[in-house]
């Protein structure tokens, strides 16, 4: 028993390693593109299509659990550069204040339901909350060189998360049709089998049909 | 998979892919470079759904400063809240009025911008349609619906 076990996992194994061929720049598999069903069938070391397809369904499986959390990714750093993009603006504007010497009015959210009138003097320090509870002090300069070097991140990770999707549909897209042409593969070759059998029980004489003819 | 040997994307809100009825005559193999324009097709149409989205918040916001911009207009002079970041800021209408205008000409270049990568993406499209119905011919369903 135990040595069936280990050739069925050997089996596992070697068909993975035909499944993939190559990574992109983060580790996401690229897809092999099948050239022809029955020469990859071969290569697989002829097991059932089922087998195959299976392989490929548990690939598929993967990639799809990855796009998901990739999307959720991408949706939070969406949501993350226009937020930082706000607070730029923001400083930018209390730099101007600052220039032209005024003071700020604002009303700021002092509670989920109440605006608390300020008077904001300009002096050249603005706090900003870093998360985790921590926030820090900087003048000006230093608030927009933090705010910048974030945005600049943001961004690149959107580009490569983005990327990365990309890579991803088309592994899904190719393992679909791979599914595909795999299952229409089979289902020829039983209806060519079919045939054969077919012509080979007419030219083989009538042996009796087992109609259920009762004596 | 159906028991006609249909086989269909997995996806049914995205149905663009093959659908090959095994019993219909010409079986044309998939070569490389048709795989790779199928995967342009599905790439692009992510893009092009992405793309109608941000269009619309885009609009939105448009008409949010429409809105803004009106109701300045009919002000009588005297101090505005700016909702800059989280704060209501006090400003002159005056101020108001010329940030509402400068955001606005900022989102309407962002909004001819995606509708020129939205037609360029519909053209290519329209063009990988071409050859892989060619190609493929009711083998393949490159619809959205």
């Amino acid at each position: 028993m135990a040595a069936r076990d280990t050739g069925t996992m050997e089996q596992n194994v070697d068909i993975q390693k035909h499944l993939s061929v190559g990574k992109n720049p983060r580790g996401i598999p690229t897809a092999t593109f099948i050239e022809d069903v029955g020469a990859f069938l071969q290569t697989l070391g002829g097991v059932p299509v089922e087998t195959a397809i299976g392989a490929f369904n548990e690939l598929y499986g993967k990639c799809k659990t990855l796009e998901n959390s990739l999307g959720r990714v991408k949706l939070s750093m969406k949501a993350k550069i226009p937020e930082i993009e706000k607070t730029l603006e923001l400083v930018h504007v209390l730099e101007g204040k600052q220039a032209e010497g005024e003071a700020l009015t604002t009303h700021y959210n002092l509670a989920d339901t109440i605006y608390a009138k300020a008077e904001v003097a300009c002096h050249g320090r603005v706090c900003l909350w870093l998360g985790a509870n921590v926030m820090l002090e900087y003048s000006y300069e230093e608030a927009k060189g933090v705010l910048e070097t974030s945005l600049r991140n943001a961004k690149e990770k959107l580009k490569t998360t983005n990327e990365d999707l990309e890579h991803l549909k088309n592994q899904t897209t190719t393992i679909e049709v791979n599914m595909a042409r795999l299952f229409n593969y089979d289902v020829k070759r039983r209806k060519a089998l079919r045939q054969e059998e077919g012509a080979a029980d007419k030219t083989g004489g009538g042996k009796g049909r087992g109609n259920g003819n009762p004596k | 998979m159906s028991t006609t040997g249909v086989m269909r994307e997995v996806n049914p809100s995205q149905d663009k892919g093959k659908a090959k009825t095994p019993d219909e005559a010409p079986d044309v193999e998939v070569r490389k470079e048709d795989q790779e324009m199928i995967n342009e097709f599905g790439r692009l149409n992510n893009q092009y759904l992405e793309l109608d989205e941000d269009l619309a918040y885009l609009k939105e916001q448009l008409e949010k400063l429409d809105d803004a911009v009106t109701e300045l207009m009919v002000g009588v002079g005297g101090p505005v809240r700016l909702s800059l970041g989280e704060a209501f800021m006090d400003v002159s209408e005056d101020y108001a009025t010329e940030h509402c205008e400068r955001k606005q000409e900022q989102l309407q270049a962002k909004v001819e911008e995606l509708g020129r990568e939205k037609g360029k993406i519909a053209t290519r499209q329209m063009e990988l349609k071409k050859v892989l119905y060619g190609r493929f011919g009711s083998s393949i369903n490159l619809e959205n619906s």
